[in-house]
């Protein structure tokens, strides 16, 4: 009798776990919000003024200690590069050393920890920097930045992720003017 | 017993002087854009300060077909932050018509280091910028205004109280005493007034050659002749809300106006849906 309640009850816990899954189960995913391949390119401008055009392409590719990290090349109208960097994935965790911050120039940061939710902070292991998870939808998530110096409670630099799209914004002090995706392409 | 007390004085003196050398430490942070990121024509200018140090900064010029003199902002940065901070300030207030000096001050951003930096050289760099402003053209030095953010804030509060050459002012975040901010943070961590705080704030006296008293905004707000504006978020956690209070009751009734913003904290004030709107007519007013 015990052994026939254990065969109906484990499908049913089963299934219970599938279906408590909802609104994160995308999050299992976390390559797709930021999906890394060659080629992959996005342009982002600030909504009020052409000139502040920037393209993001990926443009190589490396295997290093057994992870593939992929090369961004961010220029602007002119062509000119404006910074270059490597991303790449482990598990939930997108790692960089793009310089979003000058200080961060070729350092390698944990960027984005798709793991987290709304409220929670960790610290980057460079420059006494602390990130903050600003807000998590089923399709998005954003992260906050801040350095650690007395008098800072607000980020300097916020980076929104949305599913399919990659950073879909980013605000670096000059909020409302956020700098927008306007177009992407994706191989 | 007496090598207990010279033992307990030491400790007291080291973690006073340790408390005061890293509590407001930061490390210096370059400025990522210009106001070339708007297409506005900017010039990079090197400011000398009184003790033959070189502030960085942007002289971002209003457009000017009639080549008339037009009236100059002065925008200044809060503690460990650089230029790019007043990014949005300046996407707003070039398109009003007014000519923008924006500086890193000393110790910060690509302006020269000195031995410290504090809110008494945040006020000298102000007014090195005023005068560096009067020697560029097409500038009505009669019509200066400074818009400072938190210690920026506070310390233009001291520039005009001295240098009435500043006509308006608006602040963001502005402490009203040196003592009250930083007593509020050395609070939040439990560490107690004496013999802690008390010698930290004798020792910085000293390091900055100026009584705390002498140069607290609350103290010099009604020797002040321009027009003032201080602008505050009611949840600010670094300055609480009553320091805007006591600044505004300090101040003269007829030239100062206080904005308790809603839902604002310390640094997002210019979010607020009504930011610019206020501070527009307010310069259009004053300036």
């Amino acid at each position: 009798m015990l052994k026939i309640n254990k065969l109906l009850i484990l499908p049913i816990l089963a299934m219970f776990l599938f279906n408590s899954c909802d609104d994160y189960c995308e999050f299992q995913f976390s390559e797709e919000f930021f999906p890394l391949e060659i080629g992959n390119t996005w342009i982002y401008s600030d909504y009020e003024n052409i000139a502040s055009y920037e393209k993001w392409e990926i443009v190589d590719t490396m295997i290093d200690a057994g992870i593939e990290k992929y090369q961004m090349v961010n220029s602007n109208l002119d062509g000119n590069i404006v910074a270059k960097g490597f991303f790449y994935f482990i598990g939930k965790k997108l790692y960089s050393t793009y310089p979003f911050y000058s200080e961060w120039e070729g350092k390698e940061h944990l960027l984005a920890n798709f793991s987290l939710n709304k409220g929670d902070t960790y610290n980057l292991d460079i420059d006494d920097f602390r990130v903050i998870i600003i807000s998590k939808k089923q399709n998005s998530i954003t992260f906050g930045y801040m350095p650690n110096y007395t008098w800072r409670d607000f980020p300097d630099l916020w980076l929104t992720f949305e599913k399919g799209k990659g950073i879909t914004e980013y605000h670096y002090h000059w909020s409302p003017g956020k700098v927008t995706l306007t177009d992407y392409l994706l191989y | 017993m007496i090598l207990l007390i010279i033992t307990f004085l030491i400790i007291v003196i080291g973690f006073s002087l340790f408390l005061a050398s890293h509590s407001y430490k930061f490390k210096k942070e370059l400025n990522k854009y210009t106001p070339a990121k708007y297409g506005f024509d900017f010039q990079e200018i090197k400011i000398p300060t009184k003790n033959n140090k070189i502030l960085y900064g942007w002289w971002v010029p209003t457009e000017n077909p009639n080549n008339k003199n037009k009236p100059t902002i002065i925008l200044v940065h809060g503690w460990s932050r650089n230029v790019d901070r007043t990014m949005s300030y300046i996407k707003k207030l070039h398109p009003a018509g007014y000519n923008l000096l924006v500086f890193d001050s000393r110790c910060h951003g690509r302006s020269d280091d000195d031995k410290f930096s504090s809110m008494v050289k945040f006020m000298e760099d102000i007014r090195a910028a005023i005068d560096y402003s009067e020697k560029l053209p097409n500038v009505d030095t009669s019509r200066i205004g400074v818009l400072g953010l938190s210690i920026g804030g506070a310390a233009s509060l001291y520039a005009a109280s001295l240098d009435n050459r500043i006509k308006s002012v608006v602040t963001l975040g502005a402490f009203s005493h040196p003592k009250k901010v930083m007593g509020d943070e050395f609070k939040k961590k439990k560490i107690p007034y004496f013999p802690f705080i008390w010698l930290v704030f004798k020792y910085m006296e000293f390091r900055i050659g100026a009584k705390f008293n002498d140069i607290a905004p609350s103290k010099n707000i009604a020797k002040i002749d321009a027009s003032i504006f201080l602008i505050h978020g009611i949840d600010d956690a670094t300055v609480p809300i009553k320091q805007a209070d006591e600044l505004y009751q300090a101040g003269n009734p007829d030239k100062v106006k206080l904005w308790k913003v809603e839902g604002k904290g310390h640094s997002d004030c210019n979010h607020h849906p009504e930011f610019w709107d206020n501070v527009l007519e307010f310069y259009k007013t004053t300036l």
